[in-house]
Order: structure tokens, then sequence, then C-alpha cells
């Protein structure tokens, strides 16, 4: 089967510091994969590099078979950790956006998502507290039919109740025929939704694997690898 | 690049707005207190100049910063969509701005102008009444309105691949650099004198068009420059939106 997303031999370097260093993997169609790393592992600059919004130094990230560019942003939805909206927007406005720009955008699965997110579609962008900013932004990515969604911390920094809704919209929203990225440390609620998680470390890849591997094999919750590996972080 | 432009006008358009009302007002203020004191008329044509200048430098630094941000937000660099059609969608504004400040700049002169005493007149008239003239005048005022923001546009993305504190300098100095190089290039080219113009000869001849042997066509290789540079301009802009600038 033809990856999703591939990563072949990528090197992204800010002058003499690699944020990533010879990262090779591949990701199938149909799952969803935690990015797993602490802050300044290289976690954001991988995802920014498939969008097409950074570009790799070496290596190259090919998106459904073919190298970044127009062609995949077409097919790719990313929720950076930054605002996707303008400061004079509405939540209308912003849904109105992406209705106009993504020929794969779903307004009947926004209008759902922000009812089950409680949006409302006059309230003013910058007056949403940061827990509803990020549900605006999950309503923004998931409502494309995309075939790779990749969310950069999407519970970063959401007090628990937010978090929740969060993660179901996750489960509840995305298209089951493609894949979802998901880039996080903050593991405790979010690892029941993996399928497999890739860690990445100081730029480099040190695990991709299955959730159930991991957890028959080396016996441990993805949050107890995940301490152990990043203990001295 | 109207869906761009669509968003780029409702991004701009309470400064717009605002602009043109303060702009309006003014305008109103300077036509009224000319009919009450007359021997300003000199002061109030300045003011009323002044006035439009400010209001157009307003509307423009507002397309170059509409770009400056563009280029820095997510919500622009992850759209399928050409950088080309990013930059048309700012020129297209560009123009549209031009020709509403063109239209207010008619209709206040229309009222403003006959009420200066110094103002002749027969002059301005001659000049509406060639074509010619009129349509060079027009289409030059466009072509300088779009290259002068396509080339500050370049320095803005030349700036934008740069990640350090200082790159509003480098943004400076890179449009110093293009105009001082274009510049000199033109004149090693073309030689130093003005070759296209308007010319304000006394008598009944009043305005008339100044090119080389009084032919557009004389132009040919100034205009094929002008082109290729705005040509060239855009080339790198395009390269650098896809293969420099990053998030």
């Amino acid at each position: 089967m033809k990856p999703l997303l591939e990563f072949r031999d990528v090197v992204k370097k800010y002058g003499a510091k690699s944020a990533v260093d010879h990262v090779s993997f591949q990701i199938q169609p149909g799952k969803i994969v935690g990015l797993l790393g602490s802050n300044g592992s290289g976690k954001s600059t991988m995802m920014k590099m498939a969008a097409g919004i950074t570009h790799p130094s070496s290596g190259q990230v090919l998106i459904d078979g073919t190298g970044v560019g127009i062609k995949t942003k077409a097919i790719t939805s990313f929720m950076p950790d930054s605002t996707l909206t303008d400061e004079w927007m509405r939540v209308k406005d912003a849904i109105a956006f992406y209705q106009d720009n993504y020929a794969d955008f779903d307004s009947s699965k926004a209008k759902d998502m922000l009812e089950f997110m409680k949006l409302n579609n006059q309230d003013r962008v910058n007056t949403l507290s940061k827990g509803m900013k990020e549900r605006l932004q999950l309503t923004l990515t998931l409502s494309r039919n995309a075939k790779l969604y990749m969310l950069d911390e999407p519970i970063g920094g959401v007090d628990p109740v937010a978090r929740g809704k969060i993660l179901d919209a996750i489960v509840e929203y995305y298209n089951e025929e493609s894949s979802i990225i998901v880039s996080t440390h903050l593991l405790q609620d979010i690892e029941r939704i993996f399928d497999e998680v890739i860690l990445v470390k100081n730029g480099k890849l040190l695990l991709q694997d299955e959730v159930e591997n991991i957890r028959i094999n080396k016996k441990k919750s993805i949050d107890e690898l995940f301490k152990e590996v990043y203990a001295e972080c | 690049m109207l869906k761009l432009f669509k968003y780029n006008w409702l991004r701009n358009s309470t400064i717009f707005y605002a602009t043109i009302t303060v702009l309006l007002l003014l305008q109103a203020a300077l036509i009224i207190a000319d009919s009450y004191w007359e021997n300003i008329d000199g002061l109030i044509l300045g003011l009323s100049v002044f006035v439009f200048s400010i209001g157009a430098l307003i509307l423009f630094t507002q397309i170059c910063s509409t770009y400056n941000i563009n280029l820095k937000s997510y919500n622009r660099r992850l759209l399928p969509v050409a950088p080309i059609k990013e930059i048309g969608a700012l020129v297209l504004l560009q123009i549209i701005y031009v020709l509403i400040m063109t239209a207010l700049i008619v209709i206040v002169n229309l009222i403003l102008l006959p009420k200066i005493s110094f103002v002749d007149m027969e002059l301005i008239r001659n000049f509406f009444d060639s074509p010619s003239l009129v349509i060079f005048t027009f289409v030059s005022g466009i072509w300088f309105a779009v290259s002068i923001l396509v080339f500050i546009m370049l320095a803005i993305a030349i700036a934008a691949c740069f990640k350090t504190k200082n790159r509003v300098w480098i943004g400076i100095t890179a449009f110093i650099i293009i105009v001082a190089l274009t510049g000199y290039i033109s004149e090693l080219l073309f030689g130093a004198g003005v070759s296209a113009g308007i010319e304000l000869t006394t008598g009944e001849a009043g305005f008339k068009l100044l090119t080389p042997g009084d032919k557009l066509m004389g132009l040919s290789g100034e205009i094929a420059y002008d082109v290729i540079l705005m040509l060239l301009a855009l080339f790198a802009m395009t390269y650098l939106m896809n293969k420099k600038i990053e998030l």
C-alpha cells in the first residue's frame, strides 16, 4: 500500500543546529498516529515540513507519493500551534474563509462541529478563550475531507474539560479513510486514541510502533514509555 | 485570486472606509473654507494635495502591511494556491484603491479648482480634451503605483527569508538596492533624460505628450525594460514564497 506520508532521510537545519536529523518513516492510511517528544524535539518542524510551510535542508517529504507543494496542500489539513484565523474575523468569517478556499471543506460537518464545540457563529475570534480558540482551530481543520490531518499540540494549555471535548471531536469527526497525526507531550488523556506512535528526541527518530505492540512487548503504557525515554529532558 | 482579494479587502475595509471618510470630510472643509477666505487659495490647494497624499499613503502602507502579514499567516501559507495569486490579489487591491482615489481627486477638484483664482481652467480643459494625454497619464499612474508596490513587496519577501530581529533593515536595504540598481541599468541603457512625459507649453498648445519622435512606439525599449523588471520581480517573489520563506 502507498504510504500517505513518507519522510526520506529528512534533515532540517537552523544554522548549525539540526532540528530534524536524518529522519525516515512512513505512515499508512487509516491510522491515528501520535508524534511524541519533549519540547524542542522537532515535532512541529516535521509537521510544518509536511504542511509545506517549512522546507527540508535535505531529504524528501512525500504525501500520497507526491513531493510537498500546492497539490499536497489540497489534501493535507494542518492545525498549527498558532492561530489559523485573522484578528478581524468572527467565527462565521473563519468558516467562510475555509469554505471559499478549500474544495474539500464540508459545511454540514462544520455546522455539526460548531454545535458540538459550543461555538457561536457571531463570536469574534479575538474574544475567544484559549480553549475555545483550540476548538475553533480543530473545527476548521477537521471540517475538511482531507487525506492527511496533522494536529500540532491540540490540547496544549487547555483545561481538562476542553481537552476531553477536543479528543472526543478528533475521534468523532476524523475521516476514517484518512490518517491523522497528533503531536503532543501530554499523554495521559490522549494515548487512548492512538493506533501508532512515533517517538522523536533531539530531532532524531527513536521509535515507530503500534501502540498494542508497545503494550505487549514492553509491558508499558505509552505514558510510562514516554516518561522513561524523556526522563532526563 | 478573487477569493484572496475578498479577504484582503475585508481585512482592510475598516481602515479604508475610515480613511476615505476623513479624507472627504477634510476636503469638504477645505472647499467651504475657500468660499469664506478667498485670499488663501494657495494654502487651500496645498492642503488639499497634502490630504490626498496622506490618504493615498495610508492605503498604500496598508497594502504593504497586508502582504507582510499574509507571509506570516498560517491561514494564507497553508492554502493550496500559487503564490502569484496571492501577489495578484494585492496588486488588484492597489489598482482598485488607485481608481477610487483618482475618482475622488477628480470629483473634489471639479468643485475646488474653479474656486482657485490662479488656476488656469482653460489649461485643464485642454488636458481633458486630449484623450491620449488623459489615457497616458492614467496608465502611467497605474503602472507606477503597481511597480512601486511590486518592488516593495519584493523587498518585504527578501526580508521575510531571514529570521533575525533586524529584518526590517534588511527589507529597507533591499528596496534601496533594487531601486538604485534598476535605475542605474535604465540610465546605462536609455540615458539620463526623461524620454516620456507631459510637456506644458505656453500659448494654444497647452499640454502635449512628449515622447521620442512624439510616438509611443519610440518608447518600446523602456516599456520592455519595465515589463521585464516587473516579471523578474514577480518571479523572484514567487520563488522566495515557494522555497525560502518559512513559518
